[in-house]
């Protein structure tokens, strides 16, 4: 782990050497990963980085300049290297606010304990534990990942900010010979509520129920989203509706539409700070704190992503989103879905015809300002009648307006699930949405 | 540094691996981004580092790290890493036999882009930006450029030691429009950022930018006002644009032999090929489809010298008048399938293990012009520049969404255009309706900068050549 000490020594030696106003942001990250296809561990690795970011302001010109070889002497050619662009940089309206006038922030659930307990021995022994029991005809692949992660942010006037993490990802589907599959997923921050066994159990238990999928027409449906599918589904509608950038683009569905209706108005998303589910880091990627964010509440769309340059631009408030000085505006990285009062099971007995997604594949955007998106269903889909899961389904395409099944969310699952995907961590329930439209199926004749 | 690695390859072998190979990679790139009629983005990065991976008693592990002060302590975690792996093994891991090589390779270039000057490359995108905006009334322009140097050094205790310098330039322009509540976007030479290939600043002087930027921006302008794509079955040429991403999508990850095993089951997902499928071969389209994986094709994105196993770079047929021939492989994957590797297994940097990557996957041309393949459609649509993609956990069923479509009726273009075109298929059916290919005149090589694969995610640089094809009674919208 990179420690406060160190990364402080590296934030000053830059600093000293600075010639002009000047940040440093440091992304360190250590990352076992155990990897495993057909119940053994085919890719097994442990990989450290550390990487320095430089980024010098001057006359409204910004030069950055990133390297990982972080002795003294290649951290001062950078920081030269980034000065000496200056002079060939076109002048920029383009402004960074300086940062002097804040508290330095110190966060962190750094837990050395992950290494002995979670080391790679100790997963692949819960690999090859669960392996064992697995029935005849089943087998597993997935991951296991243990990370710690280190992210700090320092300027030439004093301020430094540091944060690190640490965290366990466990990935599981199993799958028959027949081609049922199932999977689950754990992510938390606590080595010892780490348990594989349950979490391959769970893959079984679904993968088992996947078994002999039968084919069905495309068509409208009700669906019952499992947390997973939400996550998915979301993860891309939060991408384009709360990020500053497509705000300031004009091209968020959501764009111009603060303080109107936008959903159902039992549809409640935060970005919360202090969800110690989410792990946020404090501190944007600007230095600024970062601050909680209502995106929809009760069905009104409230509010997107900042940082200190798109909060000017758009005439809003900056949240301490920013991922850079590229540009890129501000970005939620971690979220919650308000969750509601009907169990899962209620929600599937309240249905009279629909189908239960476990969760979504490959989803992409077909079209930005309608919010039209498209996936695949995998790993688990099964028709509801008459308020009963009945049978395993072969999977199936949507291709379906976000603003839309928005507007059609029938239920809300009484339960959080915390999903660890891509760029972001999110906690959802399931979701109950009508009439969504699937337009293709995947069976090869 | 050699004498360094030679140390760390000894220790290796004094450690008794079955096999080990250590990388050191050095990679400089330069992103310079333009928008507005300003500069976006410009960042400069270096990412150097060691990985070693090992097989031990049979069993693999790996370790990386950007410090490089003790390369035996790094070989030690590989090892242990080995063992642990060893809990889980059935059987013993193989490679594929290859020769041992001692060699040096080097992207021929002829202008350096490290040694052009930074104002240079923004002044010209600025001018690029500028001639968009001249042109027509557009919400917004935008220009890229991306530029990397990559050094590596490949040892491994069979006594191979290989270097490698590749370079890459690439670049590209983006014209939105907006009209009536709707937003419609064209790229030039292609979406995702541009094109990207091995080759020094030539590449992007021949691209001619500043050429083509005054059309983008018309385009644009007159797409957004366009109709909507109608929906149905229609015969569909698809322009070399879209094409890439088809093949790549459809072909060459389906093709991955360490999918198809099932390596990337529960995240990228599997392959509806089978080992089976390629030693019978399987019916994967029409005559006129024939596909190679080509990682010595000159210029293009997906060319290197040897791969991250070592093994020399070359030229394969997959797919062969439709009949489904090999898949692309390392040694570890070809070891399964009893065969030699394609030499495509690649790593994303130092930091991250070998996996079976597409090089340059690419589609024959065939002996028709592009004007008869038009001239046999009756009613269809000219499809032109990927706009978004999603295919199945098994590559079975795609969606993909195009730029721009332009109306055929009675063998003819009727200089009608159409926004937000969509076609799906299913990937043997419909590499069993293409009925023609354009010739060679048409063939264009596009490179894509940031395939993603793998876990911990590894994004490749591969490209696709083809000319534009034929295809009949497509599925085309939702």
């Amino acid at each position: 782990m990179l420690l406060h000490e160190k990364a402080k020594r590296i934030v000053d030696l830059i600093a000293q050497g600075a010639s002009y106003d000047t940040v440093v942001s440091i992304d360190y990250k250590l990352v076992g990963l155990s990897r495993f296809s057909h119940s053994e561990i085919h890719q097994n690795t442990e990989t450290e980085d550390c990487s320095v970011t430089i980024t010098v302001f001057k006359d409204g010109k910004i030069a950055n300049v990133t390297t990982n070889v972080i002795d003294d002497q290649t951290l001062l050619e950078a920081l030269q290297s980034a000065e000496a662009q200056l002079p060939y940089l076109p002048a920029s309206s383009v402004v960074y606010p300086p940062l002097s006038d804040v508290k330095s922030i110190v966060s962190g659930n750094y837990n050395p304990a992950f290494d002995q307990q979670w080391n790679a021995d100790k997963r692949a022994d819960a690999v090859a534990a669960y392996a064992k029991t697995l029935p005849t005809g089943y087998e597993m692949t997935g991951i296991f990942q243990v990370a710690h992660s280190c992210r700090v942010w320092g300027n030439n006037v004093g301020v430094m900010h540091y944060a690190n993490r640490s965290s366990a990802d466990i990935e599981v589907m199993v799958m028959h010979t027949d081609g049922g599959t199932g999977l689950k997923i754990f992510t938390g921050t606590h080595p010892e509520r780490i348990d594989f066994a349950a979490v391959a159990e769970g893959a079984l238990k679904k993968a088992k129920a996947n078994c002999n999928a039968i084919s069905i027409k495309p068509q409208t449906y009700d669906v019952l989203l499992e947390p997973m599918a939400v996550s998915d589904l979301f993860t891309y509608g939060i991408h384009i509706g709360a990020g500053s950038k497509f705000h300031v683009d004009k091209l968020s569905p959501f764009t111009g539409m603060a303080g109107q209706r936008v959903a159902v108005n039992q549809l409640t998303v935060t970005a919360p700070v202090d969800d110690g589910d989410l792990n946020i880091v404090p501190f944007d990627a600007q230095g600024y704190t970062t601050q909680p964010i209502d995106i929809i509440k009760d069905g009104i769309f409230n509010s997107f992503a900042t940082d200190s340059l798109t909060a000017q631009s758009c005439g809003v408030d900056n949240n301490g989103r920013a991922v850079g000085y590229g540009g890129d505006g501000g970005m939620v990285r971690g979220w919650v879905l308000a969750k509601g009062n009907t169990s899962l099971q209620d929600l599937v007995t309240s249905t009279k015809r629909g189908l239960l997604v476990s969760r979504f594949h490959y989803m992409n955007v077909v079209d930005i300002k309608t919010g039209m998106l498209t996936a695949l269903t995998r790993d688990g889909l099964f028709l509801i009648e008459d308020g009963k899961v009945t049978k395993p389904i072969k999977n199936l395409r949507f291709t379906d307006s976000l603003l839309r099944m928005i507007n059609n969310i029938d239920g809300i699952g009484d339960e959080h699930v915390v999903v660890n995907k891509y760029y972001s961590t999110t906690k959802v329930p399931a979701l109950k949405i009508k009439d969504m439209v699937f337009t293709g199926k995947t069976t090869l004749e | 540094m050699k004498a360094k690695i030679e140390q760390a390859i000894a220790y290796l072998k004094s450690q008794g691996v079955d096999y080990a190979d250590l990388r050191l990679v050095d990679t400089l790139t330069e992103r310079i981004q333009t928008e507005y009629l300003g500069v976006k983005d410009i960042s400069n990065t270096r990412s150097k580092g060691v990985g070693i991976r090992v097989i031990y008693d049979g069993s693999l592990g790996f370790s990386s790290s950007n410090d490089l002060a003790d390369l035996n302590a790094l070989a030690d975690r590989a090892i242990a890493i080995a063992k642990a792996s060893r809990k889980t093994q059935q059987k013993p891991i193989e490679m594929s036999k290859r020769a041992v090589v001692m060699a040096d390779y080097q992207t021929p270039i002829e202008i350096d882009p490290f040694k052009v000057k930074l104002a240079d490359k923004v002044e010209y995108l600025l001018a690029c930006e500028k001639a968009m905006v001249a042109s027509a009334d557009i919400q917004k322009s935008s220009g890229h450029m991306l530029f990397q140097r990559q050094s590596k050094v490949f040892a491994d205790t069979a006594g191979s030691y290989i270097t490698q310098t590749l370079y890459e330039s690439g670049a590209g322009l983006v014209a939105v429009a907006s009209a009536d509540g709707d937003t419609q976007r064209r790229s030039y030479p292609q979406s995702a950022g541009g094109n990207f290939g091995t080759a020094g600043y030539e590449f992007i002087e021949e691209m001619k930018l500043l050429e083509n930027a005054p059309q983008l921006a018309k385009e644009a302008y007159d797409l957004v006002r366009a109709e909507v794509c109608p929906s149905g079955f229609y015969d569909l040429i698809i322009d070399t644009d879209q094409m890439h991403l088809q093949i790549h999508e459809s072909v060459g990850h389906p093709l991955e032999l360490d999918r198809i095993y099932g390596s990337e089951l529960s995240f990228a997902g599997g392959s509806f090929v089978t080992p089976e499928r390629i030693r019978e071969g399987f019916k994967y389209g029409s005559e006129h489809v024939t596909i190679t994986s080509d990682a010595i094709s000159a210029g293009a994105l997906g060319t290197y010298g040897f791969d991250d196993d070592g093994v020399r770079a070359g030229k394969i047929v997959l797919i062969d008048k439709g009949v489904l021939k090999s898949a692309i492989s390392g040694r570890d994957s070809a070891a399964l399938f009893g065969t030699t590797s394609s030499g495509a297994n690649r790593a994303d940097g130092w930091q991250n293990i070998p996996i079976v990557r597409m090089n340059n996957i690419s589609l024959a041309p065939g002996s028709d012009s592009l004007q008869s393949l038009i001239g046999g459609v009756k009613d269809g649509l000219f499809l032109r520049c990927n706009k978004s993609w999603s295919i199945d956990d098994m590559r079975v069923n795609f969606q993909f969404g195009v730029e721009l479509a332009e109306e055929i009726k009675d063998g003819k273009l009727t200089g009608k255009i159409y926004k937000n075109a969509v076609y799906s298929g299913i990937t043997p059916e419909f590499w069993g309706s293409c009925d023609g290919v354009a010739s060679a005149e048409h063939y264009k090589v596009f490179g894509i900068p940031n395939c993603g694969k793998g876990q911990p995610g590894q994004t490749a640089h591969v490209a696709h050549g083809s000319a534009p094809a034929r295809f009949r009674q497509v599925k085309v919208g939702v």
